[in-house]
């Protein structure tokens, strides 16, 4: 038997299988079974959501389960799959079909706007009144305050183009940056802006993943700090304007510049989503996008429902009707 | 009946087709003969064999990480395999053969017996999800360091080279030993956002076992080899459960992202079943056909991940002396 060691070790080798381990019929039972076992193992909110919230995955399923049944047809099954993950009220958690797009945007769909497109449009201009640097708009109002519009994080945004744009701008008193109604992107990007108004490095929060699949299967928080830029950095007083619809990146963004000294949040609290999303897929194709990587603040404290400013400011009736924008002439103020 | 020009010069055309055919057919076997003659009187210790090889097949990719449910798909493979005898564990006892090769004792130490093996092997395939509405890539490049020790005694039956052990004559044998192999590869699948692709990246110790059977057909001579390949302990990379590649590498914050590999956590195994076919007179070169089979599987860090992979694969080996 001088080839046994081979033939059991080829005997253990094939009778080991990898494979899939959730259901796997295209049907609603197991469409719905899926999506309930993806969300129960990856999800990294459970505890907080059941804090928060009350939610009990456990009687989540008990409840939804007995709303399917393998008759249903994909909208039926489809709706109530979104009613199930709605109950999480995470603007991460998304069902994604070919014909729908399943959220719960509550975060910001039940709180006033505060935010006005025309009105922005009047303080930026027309033409070439405003500039454009790495999708950065950008202008110096009458009182010679910096009117930066950053509406997305979803694409980079260049060290070199606001290095071009801070020189720019470097003879204002005062600078605003308007991320209301941004939704997030890159978290590198929102960063990178940030970068800007520090001269020190910061701690600006910890960072942990799920390592298993109980709801209180975590790593160790890891700290994560936010190194000054070596490009030209902002040493003025310098104002955040936030809305609920500061979402994901943006949420990060105004958590790291609440810390950076000489700038002062304004506006109404931050939508939150202070998980990072991943994505995975139910039997028949749908895509399930969840919260996968919590981000604290520095206080080791969560930021998924939102940050709130320093300087709670609304969008006033009275404003509009004057085309002012309540925030943009609140933070003029403070920078004069 | 009578016969037409027509039908006269029809069947001298083929009469004429038919002894071409014999007559290649005769070159080519005497070829073989010749090859295999040749191959005989040469020192195998000088010898080098490359093999090239291409294919192209079916692949079936699962990892957790980046969905719970297989991805399927054609796949193209790329091969190149040398092979050399070795002067290891050899014991030299002088004994040289009148016809010039000191290696025809059959006694046990006096004759090579390992030979020492390179591997690149490149595959790419392009998946889709079960429900065919996303797209993935999957591939990678493995490069492997092998030993084989020969267990059969050598006996000069045979008449082809078997291409891989020795160029020596021999109907049966049948090698073992250690591979050190690396690979680096990378799945990627189209939809995912912030967990859209999947790094491999491992170094192991496999364990290799190899057999090679030479027979004539036709009176022609024909090797078959099959060698099968065993990971058994190394070091893999895989992102913890959760962790996002942005935490990793943006950040630094690594969490048992190099895992401890063996044939329990990665129970995976590497087939390849070829048929050599010797084409010329003089060139040393064979045609070699086969089957490769990869079936790579690991659990690290409860992330599930495998790979299989059949591919048919057609390609040359050519033997070549050191000159």
């Amino acid at each position: 038997m001088k080839y046994g060691f081979y033939v059991i070790l080829m005997l253990f080798v094939l009778s080991s299988c990898v494979g899939e381990d959730y259901p796997n019929k295209n049907t609603p039972s197991d469409n719905f079974e899926a999506l309930w076992r993806i969300m129960d193992e990856h999800y990294c909110f459970f505890d907080y959501k059941q804090q928060r919230l009350g939610v009990d995955w456990n009687e989540v399923h008990s409840r939804y389960a007995a709303k399917v049944n393998d008759k249903m047809d994909n909208l039926q099954l489809f709706e109530v799959l979104c009613q199930m993950l709605g109950e999480l009220k995470d603007g991460h958690v998304n069902l994604g079909a070919a014909f729908d797009f399943g959220r719960n945007w509550s975060y910001y769909e039940d709180y006033p706007k505060n935010y006005n497109a025309e009105l922005i449009e009047k303080y930026l201009g027309k033409g070439n009144d405003y500039q454009i640097a790495s999708g950065l708009q950008y202008r110096i109002l009458d009182d010679n305050v910096a009117y930066v519009r950053c509406e997305s994080f979803e694409n980079g945004i260049g060290d070199g183009n606001l290095s071009m744009m801070f020189d720019q701008l470097k003879s204002c008193s005062g600078m605003i940056v308007d991320v209301r109604n941004n939704g997030g992107g890159q978290l590198t990007a929102a960063h990178r802006l940030a970068a800007r108004f520090t001269n020190e490095k910061l701690l600006t929060g910890y960072v942990c993943h799920k390592t298993g699949k109980g709801h209180g299967d975590f790593s160790s928080l890891e700290p994560e700090y936010l190194e000054p830029s070596d490009g030209i950095r902002w040493q003025k007083p310098a104002v955040v304007l936030t809305n609920r619809q500061c979402f994901s990146a943006t949420n990060d963004f105004v958590k790291c510049m609440k810390l950076c000294p000489q700038v002062t949040v304004l506006g109404d609290s931050t939508g939150g989503g202070s998980g990072m999303p991943f994505t995975l897929e139910l039997p028949n194709g749908w895509s399930v996008r969840y919260s996968a990587v919590v981000y604290y603040d520095a206080q080791k404290q969560h930021t998924e429902f939102g940050i709130a400013p320093d300087v709670e400011v609304s969008l006033s009736s009275e404003d509009v009707l004057k085309q002012k924008d309540s925030l943009i002439e609140a933070a003029r103020k403070l920078l004069r | 009946m009578t016969k037409t020009m027509a039908d006269i010069f029809k069947r001298k055309r083929l009469m004429a087709t038919w002894w071409l055919l014999s007559a290649f057919i005769c070159a080519f076997a005497q070829g073989t003969d010749q090859y295999d003659a040749k191959s005989s009187s040469v020192s195998e210790l000088g010898v080098r064999e490359h093999t090239w090889l291409v294919g192209g097949g079916f692949s079936n990719v699962l990892d957790s990480y980046l969905s719970p449910y297989i991805y399927k798909g054609g796949e193209l493979r790329l091969m190149r395999e040398t092979h050399r005898l070795t002067r290891m564990f050899w014991k030299e006892n002088g004994n040289e053969h009148s016809d010039g090769n000191q290696f025809s004792s059959s006694s046990k130490g006096s004759e090579p017996r390992v030979t020492f093996q390179t591997l690149l092997d490149l595959h790419g395939a392009y998946l889709d999800s079960r429900a065919g509405n996303v797209h993935g890539w999957a591939g990678g490049v493995r490069y492997g360091l092998g030993w084989l020790y020969r267990l059969t005694p050598q006996k000069p039956v045979g008449s082809v080279s078997d291409g891989w052990t020795s160029t020596r004559p021999q109907r049966f044998s049948l090698a073992v030993g250690p591979m050190l192999s690396g690979y680096l590869g990378a799945v990627y699948n189209e939809r995912n956002g912030n967990n859209p692709a999947q790094a491999k990246l491992d170094l192991m110790l496999d364990l290799s076992a190899a057999c090679s059977y030479r027979f004539r057909l036709f009176h022609h001579p024909f090797a078959l080899r099959y060698q099968l390949t065993i990971p058994f302990v190394g070091v893999a990379f895989s992102p913890n459960y959760g962790q996002s590649y942005y935490e990793a590498f943006s950040l630094g914050n690594y969490d048992r992202n190099a895992v401890f590999a063996n044939f329990v956590n990665m129970p995976s195994m590497r087939h390849l079943l070829t048929l050599d076919v010797p084409l010329s007179r003089r060139s040393r070169t064979a045609l070699r056909v086969g089957y490769a089979g990869e079936f790579m599987q690991s659990t690290f860090n409860k992330i599930n991940y495998h790979s299989y992979s059949h591919c048919v694969m057609i390609g040359f080996t050519q033997s070549f002396r050191k000159l």
